[in-house]
């Protein structure tokens, strides 16, 4: 009952703390908006092609059969990926398209012998490169149903030859990984509650900080209570508000930014949970360690910064190399967040028992030595 | 009956001795004055009896349960009060009481009853919903001994209660300690103000360097020096023309302290040499305006036995 006495104040207190709410609930959702906004084309996959214009000049006057056939592929190539074809008899015109970057490409074609000469927007280059595989594809078609024409034109009747004739699709663009990826603002709302949370350290530093400071520790021990019920009501005090600041943020990008939590929040807030039990625990250690709040405070508010850098926090793991990206399993943040984006977009648990044993075999820890302390030297008290 | 009792108690800080076998009874009912310069192992002392600091040597036990076996028992028993305030600005003077008392198992419309009555003993009962940062230093001196109080403890320690506050406020509580102590509770009292425990305690002990030297009565104490005479001759010139060195060489003249303008003379009751000293005055023309023979304080008691000054 004690415990929970102590828990009921701890949360009252912290919920309280003004200061304390702004950094830890509106912090976030302010970086994750912003970040989210300013790296949305870092994280996007898939590619905005906008009007892709060509130019071309038409000089077959005698087969009939390929202007057939050219027609098809214009229109058909208009539809996906949107390439339209303007018709221009005068070269210089055509050219100048290109020069003054109105057009994407421009298209002469000639006959006797049959010959595509394209001409390339060094300035669209995608656009260009994209209209120059849709017509060598286009070309190999054509030359290979030219061919069997010269052995067989019977078979050019023949369904699957037709349908090779006129294919529908002369490009198509797939993703390699067909897979969700996360948006911009998918991955700073996890990286930026997982940053936030590690702040909540701060919170347990200064839960068990202030009672040495307010004098109240002294108070409290001078009652009818044990060591272990005091730290047990703070560590889980703090990790009840910690864990509502955190469902706030959560809410609050899910509904209102749209950020994807996955399917299943669960194993989610199940790992997210752990991870705040490690976090306040560091911070409890921390105050029972150190005798000075300065140095205390100073050495977790300089390594949150790098452990959340080593974490991804604010640019991709995929984006680092060389010595960082192989350090980066040292931060507890990585292995969160690893294992968070697994589970959100792979429907991927296995990095989940690892990361939450790491989190509770380290919070084991932090507890253990803060009991350790505070029972042998009244550290809390003195 | 004995409701504190310390039997050779030892505590060592390294090779610091700050408490050094102290024995020490005190009885159900009493307020009891614990006196001594800072360093002397009151506040040691106290921690041990309080359960915060461990204890080397010797037993320690309040009504009958000792210290180190019984510790459950024996802080259920206690109510301290903190010579720093000791409350949470961050909850309301009630919410304050409330959680203190609810340590030692108030519950439900118990624990609000004794909160409130805490609350009303202190005189902070139309200030139940603000919180302390909106108080003045008496206000929270008033606040830190509720919190102390609510729980109805058998034993109450207070360590320097009154200090840094305004004298409404310190006769407040000197108040409140003689009602609780009417009310049934031993007090433990720790002051350096010397007229405070003069007029409140009924017993006191002097410690110093971790012993306890001098235990008794105001009046038993101040019986210890009863060889001396106290004699304050104040001036109307300016004090700057008194010579201490000069008075001192007076015959039985044992010690001299000028405050603003008076002469405070301390000599030995088996010299006659009040003469002397008007003479010293009046063949230096310094003009008198009035003498006066004092009966020693505990100030004077202090001096005596531990030839330093409670506040040095």
């Amino acid at each position: 009952m004690k415990t929970i006495i102590i828990i009921a104040k701890e949360f009252k207190q912290n919920i309280r703390n003004f200061k304390a709410n702004i950094m830890m609930i509106l912090f976030p959702i302010v970086l994750i908006a912003i970040l989210g906004a300013a790296f949305s084309g870092v994280f996007s996959n898939t590619i905005d092609l906008g009007d892709v214009k060509v130019l071309y000049t038409d000089k077959i006057t005698q087969d009939k059969h390929f202007k057939a056939v050219f027609s098809d592929f214009r229109k058909s190539i208009s539809i996906e990926p949107g390439v339209q074809f303007e018709e221009t008899a005068d070269e210089t015109t055509g050219k100048a398209g290109i020069q003054n970057s109105a057009y994407s490409a421009y298209l002469i074609i000639t006959e006797n012998p049959l010959k595509f000469e394209l001409y390339k927007n060094d300035r669209r280059g995608f656009d260009a490169t994209l209209v120059e595989t849709a017509l060598n594809s286009f070309i190999m078609n054509y030359d290979s149903v030219a061919a069997i024409a010269m052995v067989d034109s019977s078979a050019l009747e023949k369904p699957e030859i037709k349908d090779f004739e006129n294919p529908v699709n002369y490009v198509q663009t797939r993703s390699l990984d067909k897979k969700r990826q996360p948006g911009s603002l998918d991955y700073y709302a996890v990286t930026m509650l997982t940053l936030i949370l590690l702040y909540s350290s701060l919170t347990g530093f200064w839960a068990i900080r202030s009672e040495m400071e307010q004098k109240t520790a002294a108070r409290m021990l001078c009652a009818p209570i044990r060591g272990y019920q005091l730290l047990t009501g703070k560590v889980i005090g703090c990790i009840s508000v910690t864990a509502v600041q955190g469902l706030v943020v959560i809410l609050f990008s899910k509904l209102v930014l749209k950020a994807y939590w996955g399917e299943n929040i669960l194993p989610v807030a199940l790992l997210l949970l752990t991870y705040s039990i490690m976090t306040v625990s560091l911070g409890v250690a921390s105050a029972y360690v150190f005798k000075s709040s300065d140095t205390a405070s100073g050495l977790l508010n300089s390594i949150i910064p790098l452990l959340v850098f080593l974490g991804g926090g604010y640019v991709p793991l995929s984006v680092m190399g060389g010595f960082i990206s192989k350090i980066t399993f040292l931060s507890p943040v990585n292995w969160v967040n690893t294992a968070l984006f697994k589970i959100i977009y792979d429907h991927d648990y296995s990095g989940m028992p690892v990361s939450i044993i790491l989190n509770l075999s380290l919070s084991a820890l932090f507890i253990f030595t803060s009991a350790l302390i505070s029972g042998k030297g009244k550290r809390l008290y003195a | 009956m004995s409701i504190v009792k310390l039997d050779q108690v030892t505590k060592n800080f390294g090779d610091v001795t700050a408490v050094d076998k102290m024995s020490l009874s005190i009885e159900q009912g009493e307020i009891f004055g614990l006196l001594g310069p800072n360093g002397a192992g009151k506040s040691t002392a106290i921690n041990m009896i309080v359960g915060l600091l461990s204890i080397d040597k010797g037993t320690i036990s309040i009504l009958g349960n000792s210290v180190k076996k019984e510790s459950m028992t024996t802080r259920s028993n206690i109510g301290i009060v903190p010579q720093d305030i000791a409350i949470y600005e961050d909850l309301t003077s009630l919410e304050n009481v409330k959680f203190f008392a609810s340590l030692y198992g108030l519950r439900g419309k118990e624990l609000e009853k004794a909160a409130m009555e805490a609350l009303e003993f202190t005189g902070l009962s139309e200030k139940v919903k603000n919180y302390p940062k909106e108080f003045s230093g008496g206000m929270k001196r008033r606040l830190n001994i509720a919190c102390a109080i609510a729980h109805k403890p058998k034993l109450i320690i207070m360590d320097e209660p009154t200090v840094g506050i305004d004298p409404q406020s310190r006769n407040h509580i000197l108040q409140s300690v003689k009602k609780l102590n009417e009310l049934g509770c031993t007090i433990i009292y720790t002051s350096h103000y010397m007229e405070e425990v003069e007029e409140i305690c009924t017993r006191i002990a002097i410690m110093d360097h971790g012993k306890v030297i001098a235990l008794g009565t105001n009046d038993e104490l101040k019986n210890l020096i009863t060889d001396k005479d106290v004699v304050l001759v104040t001036v109307n010139d300016s004090i700057s023309k008194v010579r201490e060195e000069k008075i001192k060489e007076i015959r039985g003249v044992e010690n001299v302290e000028i405050e603003d303008s008076t002469v405070k003379i301390s000599s030995s009751r088996e010299v006659s040499n009040l003469d002397m000293i008007i003479n010293y005055f009046t063949s230096n023309r310094i003009s008198v305006k009035s003498v006066e023979s004092k009966t020693p304080d505990l100030e004077t008691v202090f001096l005596s036995l531990t030839g330093r000054r409670l506040r040095d």
